[in-house]
């Protein structure tokens, strides 16, 4: 029988956001990507995947997927059920809630969004989620705007409201009992290296992995990579 | 009576109109009769080629903007099938290219469309702006305000009816070499969508033709340079 794995996308992106890793792992684990665009907040989120989810699974999340992964981890744990998940991976994320100054800034997006100019705040971000070198690459672009749109403008307020409802998970950190693989590429700039290799130091059973001209969104920058260390992962 | 002025046919880009070649018209149409194309119409290329040979007569330049550009390529196609190689005085390439699509590239066309077929996507959005113009020209309100305005009048249907053509198109390249009359072939240094070395091929493959290059510029050199563009044209056509 396959391995369960689920993959939490980031902010604003679909199911197409871990194509990559669909095809690359495909054979070897039973993957879902849970839907991320209903819940306004990361509880209700969070328990609504432990609903959905199988007995026991491997569960990675990128960026704002790392912060839902986090919750499920304090949900389970809290229920006793932290055995349900084999390993946890966790890709380009923060494990501190939003300073004040962040939430403020994500009201102000919240607010141009409904009043229309999703597309301008989302743009005005592109460079603190990519390396440079995409920046300017229409295709991987047009890729990103394609999921942006297609989630919509309510979604992005949902979402941001979820972000802007985590925990500050400094002290769940040591309580995550379960071999854990932490991804940061070296060039990310929205949740630097920094916080990764602290992340590890507060983790039991961490390994973390950087990846070479990568930014924020490693899964689609540096797919090989990102898929060959979930190979690693997945294997016993 | 008035002289009959030598005739030059503008084809616009996608989700363009004649408001694209707007400063041009006015540099030219002291010395030539202008048409600007509208090729949002539901037609493959070949019968908007055939259809653009027929709306005119006798002999005319042609100038072809990106998609523009691709049915112009259509249009000598067309043309040396049906022995009319002659009628076309002049071309100007500007923002072109004669390849097709890479594949990742065709994926995205597609998904726009869809997005476009259920009402999330309009034609344009600043996220996709900033891939059409030069980073300088993004706070150029007038630039930015024409893109919408053209895209608006286009509209879901046109932008599918355009879309569909460009997905559809050949490779050109191997047409090149017969493409006998004297050819421009404009691009904006800054150029994402259609990058400059896609119109240094061209350059390398048309017999008798010219590259100008505008610094400063991204995908849509009349609307972003437009003084550069008008004189290049004045120099080549009149």
């Amino acid at each position: 029988m396959n391995k369960k794995l689920i993959l939490i996308p980031p902010f604003m992106a679909t199911k197409a956001f871990w194509h990559n890793q669909v095809d690359a792992l495909g054979g070897i684990a039973d993957i879902s990507i849970p839907d991320t665009s209903f819940h306004e907040n990361i509880q209700d989120l969070a328990s609504e995947i432990i609903r959905q989810a199988p007995d026991e699974f491997y569960l990675a999340g990128l960026s704002m997927g790392g912060y839902i992964s986090l919750e499920i981890m304090r949900q389970l744990i809290e229920a006793g059920d932290e055995g349900r998940v084999t390993k946890l991976a966790l890709l380009g994320t923060n494990f501190r809630a939003d300073t004040d100054a962040i939430k403020q800034s994500r009201q102000d997006q919240m607010r141009a969004a409904l009043d229309g100019d999703m597309d301008g705040v989302y743009s005005k971000v592109i460079p603190l989620l990519v390396h440079e070198r995409f920046q300017k690459d229409i295709d991987f672009l047009t890729q990103l705007y394609g999921m942006v749109l297609e989630l919509g403008a309510e979604v992005f307020v949902r979402q941001q409201l979820v972000n802007m409802s985590r925990s500050d998970s400094t002290s769940l950190l040591p309580k995550i009992k379960c071999p854990t693989l932490i991804v940061c590429g070296r060039d990310d700039v929205l949740t630097p290296m920094s916080y990764h290799t602290l992340m590890q130091e507060f983790m039991p059973h961490a390994d973390l992995v950087l990846i070479d001209d990568c930014g924020h969104f490693s899964a689609l920058e540096q797919p090989d990579d990102v898929s060959n260390a979930f190979k690693q992962w997945l294997a016993d | 009576m008035s002289v009959n002025k030598p005739k030059l046919l503008m084809i616009p880009g996608l989700i363009c109109d004649e408001r694209l070649f707007a400063k041009q018209i006015e540099a030219l149409q002291g010395g030539l009769d202008i048409t600007v194309v509208d090729h949002a119409r539901e037609l493959t290329l070949s019968q908007m080629a055939n259809d653009i040979l027929d709306s005119v007569s006798g002999s005319f330049n042609l100038l072809g903007l990106s998609m523009g550009g691709y049915i112009c390529f259509e249009v000598m196609r067309q043309a040396k099938l049906r022995g009319e190689s002659g009628r076309i005085e002049k071309l100007v390439l500007c923002s072109t290219s004669s390849r097709q699509d890479e594949p990742e590239m065709a994926q995205r066309r597609r998904d726009f469309m869809a997005l476009a077929k259920r009402g999330k996507f309009k034609g344009m959005s600043p996220m996709l702006m900033r891939t059409f113009i030069h980073p300088s020209k993004l706070d150029d309100k007038t630039v930015v305000k024409t893109i919408y305005d053209m895209t608006e009048s286009t509209g879901v249907e046109g932008f599918i009816n355009e879309t569909n053509m460009i997905l559809n198109r050949p490779d050109s390249r191997p047409n090149l070499p017969d493409i006998a009359c004297e050819t421009l072939i404009m691009c904006g240094e800054g150029d994402e969508r259609t990058p400059l070395f896609l119109s240094e091929e061209m350059a390398d493959l048309i017999p008798n033709s010219k590259l100008v290059v505008f610094e400063h510029c991204g995908h849509l050199p009349p609307l972003e340079q437009p003084a550069m563009v008008s004189k290049e044209l004045q120099e080549f056509l009149l």
